[in-house]
């Protein structure tokens, strides 16, 4: 058996076990008001989420855009090595792919600069503090996942569509322009996420002292 | 094949088991009145047949044998220390100075060899040794010494015996000059026998000290223990110990605990208006000297469970945002039914105040899966990259560049 089956195998197995195991322990006990997740949501600090969803915003980006990169290099280098004229002309689906890089960037620095500290004590008893403040958690976690799970997707179809637009130059040179109109609608998707992430972000407040 | 491979191995499964089973090594500490040569062991463990032998040189002489039984003794108990650093065995050790002890800290069933000796052999217990009792006039007398105590540590019981077996010793010295002594045990300490009780060295749940209470009310089970009070926290004095007795009554939807001493008066409001099938302690009020303290805290919020079960926390201090007034229960479990009690008399599982897991663990556990998801799918794109090998041919015109 190869040796992603035997991985996949073990992971499944060890984890239904140990989650039937834990589910048959707490129901057959009455105590199964004891997972709650409310709980877990209402005492993790919002700090766990805020930076959870800054990291993932840049991460995902830019590894959906090293994605697209390498698909779209290789075809562009083996493409050239016959038919040199290409090279120049293909960057452009390089471009759109660092593009999906630079969405994720800005979000995450645009996160960043909404993150701040805010003292714990204060914070718990107030309930109108203790609202915004984990509102900004979630919503920035939320917007870091969109954006980074957004970028990903739209940089690996960029690099595929952007791989086979350089081997169909390369066969016959008048086929690129149309082909380069699919790549635009890829790197649009990309641009939706970027807005809905500003849009998450615009209602954050957080910290001790806010004002309505 | 498969068929003899699991044959051998459940061969040797019950080999080692039976062989478990049979080696079980028990100190002896052995003295006789009269002084003779002692031999040196010269092995470090010695089996049931050298043991035998070595007995059968002694009773050349034809002495009196006694031997003191414990239920389980090993060379460890002879070196354990007590809290003020003195050995368990005082009266053993001050006995070493007088006459000559031997001591094989590993013999193979020593009493199983004793027996098999062919010499007569009467088995009493400790608890019949009285004053008047007349010691039977066989060559060796096995004294059990099997009355642990149910409350009592281990050490304590290894105290009093060996009291006991040189308080015995003495009393046989005054009738027979020509004695041998010897102090085993049955089984060896750290493994537990099947058929044989051992003393016990758990303390009962059940059994109390003298500060902590347990009362049964009409809707409310409570058990504390070492409660004390400070009237200011700051000063870092040690707290006033007091014991509550506890009252309850219930008005519509709550349920409110009273406990009086001489001096305080403590009065806990439980209700289980907040949230359907749990209960929550709202308000803590401590009165002293006619002056009220209002205990409550944010940290009451935490001391709730669902009505079916209790709730209970080691370290329970009540303390209030505006107060230096503190109270404190060593241990401190509470359950309480708003239809009344009925024939309960258990305290139901318990909800710790301390949890299995925290929140802290749990979003480190959150953190690791999504880090190791995110692994594991780099890790299978990487084992996905395959060498490009449409075009190979063995057999075919190597390609060529021209360099220039």
């Amino acid at each position: 058996m190869s040796i992603r089956a035997t991985l996949g195998y073990t992971f499944l197995v060890t984890f239904s076990s140990a989650i039937t195991f834990l589910v048959l322990y707490h129901v057959l006990t009455g105590r199964g008001e004891k997972i709650s997740f409310g709980w877990f949501l209402e005492n993790t600090s919002p700090h766990l989420w805020c930076c959870l969803g800054i990291g993932l915003s840049v991460a995902l980006s830019i590894v959906g855009a090293a994605v697209g990169i390498y698909t779209t290099g290789v075809s562009i280098v083996g493409g050239g090595v016959k038919a040199p004229r290409i090279k120049t002309k293909n960057l452009i689906s390089v471009i759109f792919c660092e593009a999906v890089a630079i969405y994720g960037l800005i979000i995450a620095i645009v996160l960043s600069g909404y993150l701040e500290d805010f003292t714990w004590e204060l914070v718990v008893k107030d309930e109108f503090l203790k609202a915004n403040n984990w509102l900004a958690g979630y919503l920035m976690f939320g917007a870091g996942l969109a954006v980074g799970t957004v970028n990903l997707f739209c940089g690996m179809a960029i690099g595929i569509v952007g791989s086979s637009a350089a081997l169909a130059d390369a066969a016959n040179s008048a086929l690129f322009m149309k082909i380069l109109i699919i790549e635009i609608f890829g790197s649009a998707i990309g641009l939706f996420g970027l807005i809905v992430g500003i849009f998450l972000v615009s209602k954050v407040k957080m910290g001790d002292k806010i004002n309505l | 094949m498969s068929v003899c491979k699991s044959v051998l191995i459940l061969i040797s499964l019950l080999f080692s088991v039976s062989l478990v089973q049979c080696t079980e090594f028990v100190p002896v500490f052995m003295w006789s009145s009269n002084k003779v040569n002692e031999k040196v062991p010269a092995l470090h463990k010695i089996s049931q047949d050298s043991f035998k032998d070595d007995v059968l040189e002694h009773l050349k002489e034809n002495p009196f044998v006694i031997v003191f039984a414990e239920q389980t003794l090993s060379p460890e108990d002879f070196a354990q220390r007590d809290q003020k650093g003195a050995t368990l065995f005082p009266n053993l050790e001050k006995h070493k100075k007088n006459s000559k002890v031997s001591y094989l800290p590993y013999v193979q069933n020593p009493i199983k060899a004793l027996k098999h000796l062919g010499e007569e052999v009467t088995e009493i217990s400790v608890s019949d040794v009285t004053e008047s009792l007349q010691f039977p006039l066989t060559n060796i007398l096995i004294v059990d010494l099997n009355d642990a105590r149910d409350d009592e540590h281990r050490f304590d019981m290894l105290k009093r015996h060996d009291a006991a077996v040189i308080s015995i010793y003495k009393e046989i010295a005054k009738k027979h000059n020509n004695i041998l002594v010897l102090y085993t045990a049955h089984h060896t300490s750290w493994v537990a026998p099947e058929d044989v009780v051992s003393s016990r060295k758990i303390r009962s749940l059940l059994a109390v000290n003298e500060r902590s209470v347990f009362v049964k009310n009409n809707y409310s089970l409570i058990y504390y223990s070492e409660a004390s009070f400070v009237l200011d926290k700051s000063l870092n004095t040690n707290g006033t110990a007091v014991t509550l007795n506890f009252v309850d009554e219930k008005e519509n939807t709550s349920i409110i605990l009273t406990g009086t001493s001489d001096q305080l008066q403590v009065r806990f409001e439980f209700s289980s208006s907040t949230s359907v099938g749990y209960w929550i302690l709202k308000e803590v009020v401590a009165t002293y000297n006619n002056t009220e303290y209002n205990l409550n805290s944010t940290a009451l919020s935490d001391i709730y469970a669902l009505t079916t079960f209790s709730y209970h926390c080691g370290d329970q201090t009540f303390t209030g945002e505006n107060t230096n007034f503190e109270l404190y229960f060593s241990a401190f479990q509470v359950q309480l039914f708003f239809d009344g009690i009925g024939n309960v008399t258990k305290f139901s599982d318990a909800y710790d105040c301390v949890g299995f897991t925290s929140v802290p663990i749990w979003s480190g556990i959150f953190v690791t899966a999504v880090l190791l998801l995110i692994m594991t799918l780099g890790i299978t794109m990487m084992m996905d990259i395959k060498t490009m090998d449409r075009f190979d041919d063995a057999k075919g015109k190597t390609i060529t560049v021209n360099a220039e």
